[in-house]
């Protein structure tokens, strides 16, 4: 009779050790895959949540006096539009979500307010995620809360600035901040407005380094923009990217321990499981060893359970964790929850390889106990 | 056929030293149906493991068909013994999930399986197990389990059964049963060595072994 019919007959026969091995393997991935997916999603709403406090990293013209943008957040210099793009084609950097902005601070209407051009966000290859920022369509504005309240604007109403008509999409939700005070529109029609055709004053993005230790990400960041473009200089809002980093870190140390707890609980489990299935085939691992079964085909025995154990468990615990990510995911990341909090198909196929992995070195040591029992004394013993 | 040489086997227990084979020296020839006879803890199933290949003497030799089984590797030995030694226990050890005719055909080398599948049928025919071939241990009796293990130790046509208290759970009829499987065994040539306290075997036997204390208490 062959190993595999074999396993299978002694599952059928056993199905309560078989399922409760099952449940434990299931309980480990499902634990496993809800929390990946919990963290990947943390990590977008962390990155949606950020929003409020700005992107982090700032590149302005070489020229730019560096003293008045950390004053005024404004760049007095612009530099090429096309800075965008060359940043944006860019291949293993530590930095993404670049956005292009060209500001100024103008007078209109007889108060002065900040007119924000914003290009369309856009990521380096193989780095797409979905938009930190609002799009503005060409031909529209966003206009402050406290401006709009000062000069009666309301949504829909048609403006003009500079001559520029632009109609209102929204009237922003009071910040409390600069932003009380501006006019966002598409970056076209701010170049337009300001007559600076292909110019922009800011790149803004967030960087990628938030596990980072032993060095200074902006160190790293401004190594690698510069050597990118030179005419630069590169500004990083520490506050930002340091709550960034830490929120990001807290979440992946908190998941990691909480899954390492799951998966120790479950191997525990599993491993007990295999010496009582051990225990219980004592005298049947004893009878074949008399036949001349070798330590290899009754090793085979329990390995191949183990295997099966896991593949289901993978299978069921995928489906379970993923399952609950979406139940109680939206709830948890309201912001992001439609577009992130989805089955993590990448997971399912990690928990296909180490589910069957992590139930055979469960099961490895009860394996080797079964392999070396003496059959005389087992024999003997019954 | 068989031959021990000054076997003497130790075990260390809490209480001390056991001496379970004390210096035996027996020669068992082909064709024999050798009863060992003795009390509880005389060391007559530690006599048949050790002619077995499954439990190494501290001291003496252990021959089967001319071979010094202890001076095979254990992958040898566990070849020698599915060869040439068939095995039927007390307790019957058939496994729970398997199928009569599975069960034994456990006992089949993997490369010749295919072979001794009509073997297999036939020894269940003649043990007059043919309609259980299909049903599980736990459906049989007592009397239909022994001969069950008995079919699985013949499969392989072995020149030795080794039979450790095989009618001990068995009433008288099934008792009487499987020993005279043992003993047709026998006539066909091949050599039995029974433990035992019953009286069945003693009734086929061409010889009675007696064991005590792990020595040779006589012969008969």
């Amino acid at each position: 009779m062959s190993t595999v019919r074999m396993i299978l007959k002694e599952l059928w026969h056993r199905k309560v050790n078989f399922l409760l091995g099952v449940l434990a393997v299931t309980t480990a991935v499902a634990f496993f895959v809800a929390f990946q997916t919990a963290a990947r999603a943390s990590n977008r709403e962390t990155a949606r949540l950020m929003l409020s406090m700005g992107f982090n990293l700032h590149v302005i013209a070489d020229s730019a006096d560096v003293g008045e943008f950390l004053m005024t957040g404004i760049a007095s210099e612009t530099m090429p539009e096309s800075y965008l793009n060359t940043l944006a084609t860019q291949k293993n950097i530590s930095y993404n979500h670049l956005s292009a902005v060209l500001e100024k601070q103008i007078s209109w209407r007889g108060v002065r307010i900040i007119l924000t051009g914003l290009a369309p966000e856009v990521c380096p290859p193989g780095r797409t995620k979905p938009a930190m920022i609002f799009q503005v369509e060409p031909g529209t504005a966003y206009v402050g809360h406290q401006l709009a309240d000062l000069l009666g604007i309301k949504q829909g109403d048609a403006i003009g600035v500079n001559g520029k008509p632009l109609k209102v999409a929204r009237c922003l939700a009071e910040s409390g901040g600069i932003d009380d005070m501006r006019v966002q529109c598409h970056l076209r029609d701010a170049q337009e407005i300001l007559n600076q055709p292909g110019r922009i004053s800011e790149i803004q993005a967030v960087d990628c380094l938030c596990f980072v230790e032993g060095a200074d990400p902006l160190d790293i960041l401004r190594q690698e923009i510069s050597a990118i473009l030179p005419g630069t200089q590169i500004l990083q809002a520490k506050s930002v990217a340091d709550a960034r980093a830490k929120q990001r870190q807290m979440v992946y140390k908190t998941f990691s321990l909480m899954v390492s707890f799951v998966v120790i609980a479950c191997g525990v489990w599993v491993g007990v499981l295999t010496i009582m299935n051990v225990r219980e085939r004592q005298t049947e691992i004893g009878l074949l060893r008399a036949l001349g079964y070798g330590a290899g085909k009754i090793g085979g025995l329990f390995l191949g359970k183990a295997m099966i154990t896991g593949v289901a468990g993978a299978v069921i615990g995928f489906l379970g964790g993923a399952a609950l990510a979406l139940v109680f995911g939206p709830d948890i990341f309201r912001l992001t929850a439609r577009t992130t909090v989805q089955p993590e198909w990448s997971v399912f196929l990690q928990a296909l390889i180490v589910a069957p992995l992590f139930a055979v070195v469960a099961s490895f040591i009860p394996m080797m106990l079964a392999v070396a029992y003496d059959p005389a004394t087992t024999l003997r013993e019954e | 056929m068989i031959a021990l040489d000054e076997t003497t086997k130790l075990y260390e227990t809490r209480g001390g030293e056991v001496r379970a084979l004390d210096g035996i020296s027996l020669e068992i020839a082909e064709g024999e149906f050798v009863a060992v006879r003795g009390p509880s803890g005389s060391g007559k199933t530690t006599l048949l493991m050790a002619v077995a290949g499954m439990l190494r003497p501290s001291a003496g030799t252990v021959r089967v068909s001319e071979q010094d089984v202890y001076q095979l590797s254990q992958r040898e030995r566990a070849g020698f013994r599915a060869r040439n030694i068939g095995f039927v226990f007390q307790m019957f050890h058939l496994v729970p999930y398997l199928s009569v005719l599975e069960n034994v055909m456990l006992a089949a080398p993997v490369d010749e399986r295919g072979n001794r599948l009509g073997a297999a049928s036939d020894l269940l025919d003649q043990l007059g197990l043919a309609g259980r071939a299909t049903h599980r241990p736990s459906e049989l009796s007592a009397g239909e389990k022994q001969r069950t293990a008995i079919a699985r130790a013949l499969l392989n046509r072995p020149k030795i059964i080794l039979a450790d208290e095989p009618t001990g759970n068995l009433d008288p009829g099934n008792a009487e049963t499987v020993v005279s499987h043992l003993s047709d065994f026998q006539r066909g040539g091949g050599t039995v060595v029974v433990a035992t306290h019953g009286p069945a075997a003693g009734q086929f036997a061409t010889r009675v072994v007696q064991l005590r204390e792990g020595k040779l208490d006589g012969r008969a």
